[in-house]
């Protein structure tokens, strides 16, 4: 008897036609949200790296990232909500302090950083440390200078709260709230926060043009600036030494690699908002972008892991400087600053 | 005719999805799990074969992990239970001990494997449920050996949130430098008769900090594996955590480890593979079947 594998073989050849190599079926994410929400892609932007392929972008997964953006329910003592160092005015940075205060008025030991295009990010942290969105909030959640919590606590605290049990079963279909459905949840919310609607995207669409000093803080920026700052996102996602120190206090990426070669890097951060983000650098030890276009131009300091293309110094007169900040300005979106979809939402609990 | 027929409706119920690799026919079982027979084999399964064992006849294999210590798994490590290190003579009392076991696939006589889906599992030393692993609905047979694995794979360590075993709420992870804390081992030895603290979290996944191993458990002679139908055979397995500090230097020198690297390395896979995830014989022994 050796006909099965053969009835086998033929049920699988009959029910596929003529296909001798049946590929895996692939099950098409059914969404429950049929409606017009979607990821929108900026025209001349590349194609972001996160793809929500496990966490199927709805509108009910979005508002809920955003309550949870901004409740201080996510801390140990209801003090501290993403947003108090997250700000939207601030193009989702810190309000205007060097290093974030986190709950009991602890430090964090960086300057927040903007949240904007996080999607076409491909690690995360001034060091790279985090490799990928969905987990990013685990830090600021569980760094007890920062929300301080344990994500058990925090999971049973949410799955008590007869508010959020609504919200992620409308947004996710489940009865008991997981921290991957609230991980999910977050990055819904931080993947959306594109801001593709500066004076320079205008200018780049061919709808106005830039006036004589933007345009030549274009052309400086284009051959100084953009091998690390590169258009359209305004950063390479790369980890540098931009020649802030040559004894460092924060060692930066090493951290991370173990590695000395990476000694003082930091992520090349975007220039998108750049004029509501200041304090500037990982430290916030910049407090304008006269400061930071004076550092770059003559104050760049030596040492071995200093990026090749700043061992020469960037040498910008005063003028030059002038016309790159004019520049700068450019990038500035007030519809993303201003966007009601990404605002405080209006309390329902 | 007619045979088709029933074997067509036979596995529409149970088949999910099927391909057809070079090798082996992969058949998808609702269930989650998958069957993987190798092509070169299929002439000498039977219609009774299939029908009846991947069908109709299923049962299941418990493997019930006990954890030693010492050179010849004489002492039994439990939490709050002192044991002493056979070779650095280090006494240690553990408070937490949890590791990963995952990627479990069962081989069977005719080379024939079934795979367990979503296959994560989370070994607790001080959750007594967590040190039975389960697993349902096997083809009856002959097993002759597990493949598994030790840590968490790479894929799992860089794909984003993850649920049941690898969900963050266990406390396995590390969020800084995200991955998957593979081993956890922490609580109090003694120096000069003054306790003091130790803490192993070891994890890595990639290139030179890997630690993440792939094994294979063998059942055979005395410890032959047959799945019956609707039974449960019992597979002991004795366990042996000392094998940490076999290479690794002695607590009193290292007492803690909180990042991949050269140290956890050492620790886990020792010298010349002989650490506790890479031993190819003590560190996991099938030492009865039931
Ligand atoms: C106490 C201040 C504080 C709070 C609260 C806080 N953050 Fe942050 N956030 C920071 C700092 C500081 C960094 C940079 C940390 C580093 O590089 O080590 C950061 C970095 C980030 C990044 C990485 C951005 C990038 O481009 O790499 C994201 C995303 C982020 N935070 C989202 C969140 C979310 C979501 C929450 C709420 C769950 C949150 N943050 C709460 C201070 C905070
Ligand atoms: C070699 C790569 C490189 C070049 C070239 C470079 N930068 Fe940067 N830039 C960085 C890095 C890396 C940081 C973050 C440094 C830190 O925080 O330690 C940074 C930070 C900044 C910041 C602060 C951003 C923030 O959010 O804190 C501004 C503004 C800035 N650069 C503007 C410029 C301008 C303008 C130029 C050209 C004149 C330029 N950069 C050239 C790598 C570079």
């Amino acid at each position: 008897m050796r006909i099965i594998p053969l009835l086998l073989i033929l049920f699988i050849l009959t029910s596929c036609k003529k296909e001798a190599i049946i590929k895996p079926v692939t099950i098409p994410n059914l969404n429950s949200d049929t409606n017009t929400f979607s990821f929108e892609k900026p025209v001349g932007f590349p194609n972001p790296f996160y793809n929500f392929s496990n966490n199927p972008l709805t509108q009910k997964g979005f508002e809920l990232g955003r309550f949870l953006f901004y409740d201080p329910i996510l801390s140990l003592d209801s003090s501290v909500s993403c947003n108090t160092c997250h700000a939207q005015q601030h193009g989702f940075s810190d309000h205007n302090v060097p290093l974030s205060k986190g709950i009991f008025g602890f430090s964090s030991t960086r300057n927040a950083p903007a949240l904007i295009n996080l999607a076409w990010s491909t690690s995360f942290m001034w060091d790279g440390g985090v490799n990928h969105i969905e987990v990013q909030p685990l830090v600021p959640l569980t760094s007890e200078h920062e929300l301080g919590e344990t994500m058990a606590n925090l999971v049973e605290k949410l799955n008590k709260n007869v508010f959020y049990k609504k919200k992620f079963k409308e947004a996710f279909g489940v009865e008991t709230i997981t921290d991957q459905k609230l991980l999910h949840a977050l990055a819904q919310f931080t993947s959306m926060l594109i801001s593709s609607n500066a004076k320079y995207d205008q200018v780049m669409a061919g709808k106005t043009n830039f006036t004589p000093q933007e345009q030549q803080g274009y052309e400086l920026f284009k051959i100084k600036c953009a091998n690390c700052h590169t258009e359209p996102l305004f950063t390479d996602y790369s980890y540098r030494n931009s020649g802030l120190e040559s004894k460092f206090k924060d060692i930066g990426r090493e951290k991370v690699t173990q590695d000395p070669a990476d000694r003082g890097k930091f992520k090349v951060p975007t220039l998108r908002n750049i004029e509501f983000t200041y304090p500037y650098m990982h430290d916030g030890r910049l407090f304008n972008l006269e400061q930071v276009l004076a550092f770059k131009s003559n104050g760049i300091q030596d040492s071995p892991t200093l990026d090749i293309s700043l061992k020469n110094g960037l040498n910008l007169s005063k003028d030059e400087q002038k016309a790159i900040i004019v520049f700068l300005k450019t990038l500035s979106d007030n519809t993303f600053i201003s966007n009601p979809k990404y605002a405080e939402p209006v309390n329902q609990q | 005719m007619k045979k088709i027929l029933v074997a067509a409706s036979m596995f529409m119920s149970l088949v999910y999805q099927v391909s057809y690799g070079q090798t082996y026919m992969k058949i998808h079982r609702n269930n989650g799990s998958t069957l993987e027979i190798p092509v070169n084999t299929i002439d000498s399964v039977t219609y009774s074969t299939i029908s009846s064992n991947l069908v109709n006849s299923k049962g299941n294999i418990s493997i019930d992990l006990s954890h030693k210590f010492g050179m010849m798994n004489e002492q039994t490590l439990a939490i709050g239970k002192p044991v002493v290190h056979p070779m650095k003579g280090d006494t240690m009392t553990f408070s937490k001990f949890k590791y990963f076991i995952s990627n479990v696939k069962f081989k069977n006589a005719d080379g024939m494997y079934w795979t367990e889906g979503e296959s994560y599992h989370l070994v607790d030393l001080a959750k007594p449920e967590s040190l039975n692993l389960s697993f349902k609905d096997l083809p009856a047979g002959t097993y002759t050996q597990m493949e598994y694995t030790i840590g968490v794979d790479s894929a799992r360590n860089v794909s984003g949130a993850q649920t049941g075993a690898l969900s963050t709420t266990n406390d396995m992870y590390w969020s800084w430098k995200s991955g998957y804390i593979m081993l956890k081992a922490e609580g109090t030895y003694k120096d000069n008769n003054a306790d003091k603290m130790f803490a192993f979290h070891l994890g890595g996944f990639s290139g030179a900090n890997n630690i993440v191993t792939k094994r294979t458990m063998v059942f055979e002679g005395a410890t032959a594996l047959t799945v019956t139908k609707d039974q449960t055979s019992t597979v002991g397995v004795e366990v042996n955590p000392g094998l940490l500090w076999h290479s690794a230097p002695s607590v009193k020198e290292v007492n803690m480890i909180h990042m991949p690297g050269a140290a956890a390395k050492l620790m886990a896979l020792g010298d010349s593979g002989m650490g506790f995830f890479a031993n190819p014989m003590y560190s996991f022994q099938v030492k009865s079947v039931k």
